[in-house]
């Protein structure tokens, strides 16, 4: 594991003070890498806290230059961007917040070319993806690689977070096993929304990169920031599977 | 007998309304209420919940009395009963 500065030590002090957390969890954190599937409204806030938190490595995976209408939510971009790669502002963002963190900068979203090379990058994979092929293709990638992935969704006011440990919880398939008729790339949001999913999704891989509490296994986290309910839906895994069936827990 | 409907996301969205108190034939089952919901709520609220062949969509989580319904599975209701569905949803 690689060991910690005495400027990390001193940025990171308030957090290794949480029970469970301390030095060597800080080290562990250093030492990881997380793909990131799309750094918009859900996965924008979501790289921030992962920065912020002293991740070692960031895969971010998101294509196409920024409009206007990205920016009430994806808060990795600046309006001076406009036109310019979206990606490329996610990176100079979290550098202005962490210039220690390692960034591949993939101006791509995931798809069949790419998507197996990119979960092998890292150690955790974020799916925060606007369309269910990218979600499913990663899903399918996640599992035949063996790598968890947590999964983060927002419609409108309501949002959706659980973690997929492959051969251990249900996949993304058992618990859809068909995506919804008539999703299009639009759709309701108030940038706070995706911003909690995130926060949520975020302190979920990092609890599970420390081996901290328990985790979303198994549960799908529901949130309706309408009413302020949280709701926990067990979820399970599908014996017939196409995705996960018959697989088990480790390496792949 | 006397059931309700919690909606959520798309299927909200499709319905007009969070909730709803509905009337169910005694013994009816989940889909018969659906059904009827589909009824009151139009062709692209009924396109969200059932698919050709009249089962649930898989993209679709069933709840009765916050307890999950395994997809193709039947399940009978009792007056009182409290049925949420929740769709699949990506974003970001």
């Amino acid at each position: 594991m690689p060991r910690l500065t005495d400027e990390e030590k001193a940025i990171y002090e308030w957090q290794m003070w949480i029970d469970g957390f301390g030095e060597e969890g800080q080290e562990k954190l250093k030492g990881s890498s997380a793909l990131v599937s799309r750094c918009g409204g859900l996965g924008g806030p979501l790289c921030y806290h992962l920065a912020s938190a002293g991740i070692g490595r960031l895969v971010l995976a998101h294509g196409g230059n920024l409009k206007a209408s990205d920016l009430n939510r994806q808060i990795l971009m600046t309006h001076d961007w406009l036109g310019k790669p979206r990606v490329e502002s996610a990176r100079r963002r979290l550098l202005d917040l962490n210039p220690r963190l390692e960034i591949e900068a993939i101006p791509e979203n995931v798809n069949e070319a790419n998507a197996a090379e990119l979960v092998a990058r890292a150690d955790i994979v974020f799916d925060c993806a606007p369309l269910f092929s990218e979600r499913f293709l990663m899903n399918r990638e996640c599992v035949r690689q063996r790598k968890p992935m947590v999964e983060a969704a927002i419609f409108g006011m309501e949002g959706q977070v659980t973690t997929i440990v492959p051969g251990e919880t249900p996949c993304l398939a058992c618990i859809y096993p068909e995506d919804p008729p008539g999703w299009r790339r639009r759709f309701p949001v108030l940038g706070a929304i995706p911003a909690l999913a995130a926060a949520l999704a975020a302190a979920e891989g990092i609890k599970l990169l420390l081996g901290l509490g328990q985790n979303l296994k198994g549960t799908l986290l529901y949130f309706d920031a309408r009413s302020m309910s949280f709701q926990r839906i067990p979820v399970l895994r599908r014996a017939d599977c196409p995705v996960c069936g018959g697989i088990t827990a480790g390496r792949a | 007998m006397r059931i309700r409907l919690c909606y959520h996301a798309q299927i909200r969205q499709a319905a007009g309304v969070e909730s709803e108190e509905a009337d169910c034939a005694p013994g009816a089952d989940v889909i018969e209420a659906l059904k009827d919901a589909i009824a009151r709520h139009g062709h692209v609220f009924h396109g969200l919940v059932l698919a050709d062949d009249g089962k649930i969509r898989p993209s679709l989580i069933v709840l009765v009395n916050s307890v999950p319904v395994p997809h193709g599975t039947r399940r009978s209701l009792a007056d009182g009963d409290e049925i949420s569905v929740f769709s699949a949803v990506a974003g970001g």
